[in-house]
């Protein structure tokens, strides 16, 4: 045979390949890494170092991807992620826009917690674990529909991030059935490491429930579902031992609305504690001429702390951006370039910086440009500085029961409409 | 007494997570990338820094799959170096006599005329056709993917590949037969059927 008819090109380059980024990985240390990232760092920081100007990353206006939701879902483990990407969809259309136009809900009868937190803990089994060492230290997420708590123990002397941790999440109702039946599908990585799933059904606090003890890896993780309550099932999962699990179960306990919101952790805001914590997130971030904390104060549907931070940093950005479009309107271009100044470090207020580290956005976490809202504030700042502010194209929004939500994010969406921001043209 | 390092310290901002486990996912693939591409590890790491510096400066823009924007901005620094330096000597050559065949097999007979079919082969080509050639086939990336670094469609990149590809394989055939036969194709979906 003739290499004619043999002889593929890319074949041949590939397996004469010079150089291996496989082994180039393994013979670089962790502080070598770490210096030339330092050192990559610092070059990018000097102005006087010479970049090349080849202009072919322009391509990246184009990576931005479709917006979504973060947090939700977004540390359910492996087994949930058929479930937790079925709700993703439904979520992404449903978007309560940030900065000022949600509505205020009025105060109801329990004036110390915010009205939308009542709502979620009325609609919910409102279970705690009440075993000594417990305590919740995240939630996740924290709606009426879907939440998830994290519960660490924390006289665990290995106390660390994966030590002794357990969730407990809700979901709605009506998806029972779909996260039991995903659930029991042991998947062929479960089963090549030792996955061996054992069903049984049980009571929790007079309940029916369903416990899963999956023997993965020789470990001992356990799912508990108890039947849905009204509008939500709750699900507990833990890696504990047999007893540990059990003293687990047994300890929870349903209690009251004001008992458990007093049971979560810091970032569900409680009103009592909102005007320090609104005072924390300006701290850092220069205000713009005229700005009021008291509408600020006065809302109480914000539940989280990442939503307080929407709230904050959005009023803050919005007020800029209102003034610098008032300035450049009358000409007024001293009031224009206090606008850009004011803005002109939003990527390092402290705020956004919490929002991320809330958020989880680190590394691959981070949303890429255009879907993190964060960044919004980072682009408008952008914008004013190049001296055009755009308010299309817009967030198409719909009204469901007074509220105004986000129905879908265009492609380059102007950062003003997704803040909410009352800019003129 | 050592050196003070007495530069301030970068403030942090919302990107620099992104930027950071960008570096450290990519930092090799880069460093392979520009190696395959610059004569010396140190000139190739110089590459690597100036590209990240680059990245740094545009952390806010960084796309979810960065390797292709990576590239991108790499194949700027080079030519860039390549006009101010004119570092690049016969880079296809060179990389042709460097290129490794001890993937092919244990025999090193088979190995050299491999290895020399191919060194002849892929110094006649043009600096282009490498280029499309070298991403595909050595930096891993498909159609889509060389086609953002190169900043061209899908559509063209097909046309450069195919052309690049037959050249490749013509001039393979025309060099001296050896005994033994090429190593099986493996198909790659990042090849011209994608």
């Amino acid at each position: 045979m003739t290499r004619d008819s043999r002889t593929d090109a890319l074949a041949l380059m590939r397996a004469v390949n010079p150089t291996s980024a496989e082994e180039l990985r393994e013979a670089t240390g962790e502080s070598e890494l770490a210096r030339a990232m330092e050192a990559a760092i610092a070059a990018g920081e000097s102005p006087a170092r010479p970049i090349p100007a080849g202009d072919r990353v322009a391509m990246e206006g184009g990576a931005g991807g479709a917006f979504r939701r973060p947090g939700l879902f977004s540390r359910r483990r492996a087994a949930s992620v058929g479930f937790g990407l079925a709700c993703a969809g439904v979520i992404a259309v449903l978007i309560v826009l940030g900065g000022g136009s949600v509505d205020t809900v009025k105060e109801g009868g329990r004036p110390t917690y915010a009205a939308a937190a009542v709502e979620v803990a009325e609609a919910n089994p409102r279970l705690l674990v009440t075993a000594p060492g417990w305590a919740i230290v995240h939630a996740h997420s924290f709606e009426v529909d879907s939440g998830i708590l994290e519960y660490r123990y924390r006289n665990d002397p290995a106390y660390g991030r994966d030590a002794n941790s357990l969730h407990l999440s809700w979901y709605p109702a009506r998806s029972y059935g779909t996260v039991l039946r995903e659930h029991r599908e042991v998947s062929p990585w479960q089963e090549r490491h030792g996955g061996r799933l054992v069903e049984t059904s049980t009571t929790v606090l007079g309940h029916p429930a369903i416990t899963f003890h999956d023997h993965l890896g020789g470990g001992s993780d356990y799912s508990t579902f108890l039947r849905p309550q009204g509008r939500v099932f709750v699900e507990i999962n833990a890696r504990l031992s047999p007893s540990d699990y059990s003293t687990v179960l047994r300890s929870l306990r349903a209690v009251s609305v004001d008992r458990w919101l007093s049971a979560m952790p810091p970032e569900v805001v409680q009103p009592a504690a909102r005007s320090e914590v609104i005072a924390g997130m300006l701290d850092g971030v220069p205000l713009p001429p005229g700005f009021q904390i008291a509408p600020l104060e006065a809302e109480t549907h914000f539940i989280d702390r990442y939503q307080l931070g929407q709230a904050v940093a959005g009023a803050v950005a919005c007020g800029w951006l209102e003034s610098w479009s008032a300035a450049t309107r009358s000409g007024d271009d001293a009031a224009a370039r206090q606008a850009v100044e004011g803005m002109a470090g939003a990527r390092r207020w402290p705020v956004l910086l919490q929002m991320v580290q809330e958020k989880g956005y680190e590394g691959d976490v981070l949303p890429a440009h255009g879907n993190g809202w964060p960044s919004y504030i980072v682009e408008a700042a952008g914008e004013i500085a190049a001296g055009r502010l755009r308010r299309h194209p817009a967030v198409r929004t719909t009204r469901i029961d007074g509220r105004v939500y986000g129905e879908g994010i265009p492609a380059n969406v102007a950062p003003v409409s997704v803040l909410g921001c009352h800019v003129r043209g | 007494m050592p050196p003070v390092d007495d530069s301030p310290e970068p403030a942090p901002d919302i990107y620099r997570g992104r930027f950071e486990s960008c570096f450290r996912a990519h930092h090799a693939r880069l460093l392979a990338f520009a190696m395959r591409r610059v004569s010396g590890r140190e000139a190739a790491e110089e590459v690597v820094a100036d590209t990240f510096a680059v990245a740094w400066r545009r952390r806010d823009r960084i796309p979810e799959s960065p390797l292709p924007w990576l590239y991108a901005i790499a194949s700027n620094v080079l030519a860039d170096q390549y006009r101010s330096t004119r570092r690049r000597r016969d880079l296809g050559l060179r990389l042709a006599h460097e290129a490794r065949a001890d993937a092919t097999g244990s025999d090193p007979a088979e190995s050299l005329a491999l290895r020399e079919a191919f060194s002849a082969a892929f110094a006649g080509l043009e600096e282009q056709e490498r280029e499309v050639l070298r991403l595909v086939a050595w930096d891993g990336l498909d159609v889509r993917e060389a086609a953002q670094v190169l900043g061209c469609s899908q559509g063209a990149f097909r046309v450069r590949l195919h052309r690049a590809r037959r050249k490749l394989t013509r001039r393979l055939d025309a060099a001296k037969p050896i005994d033994r036969e090429c190593p099986t194709p493996v198909p790659r979906p990042a090849e011209e059927a994608r």
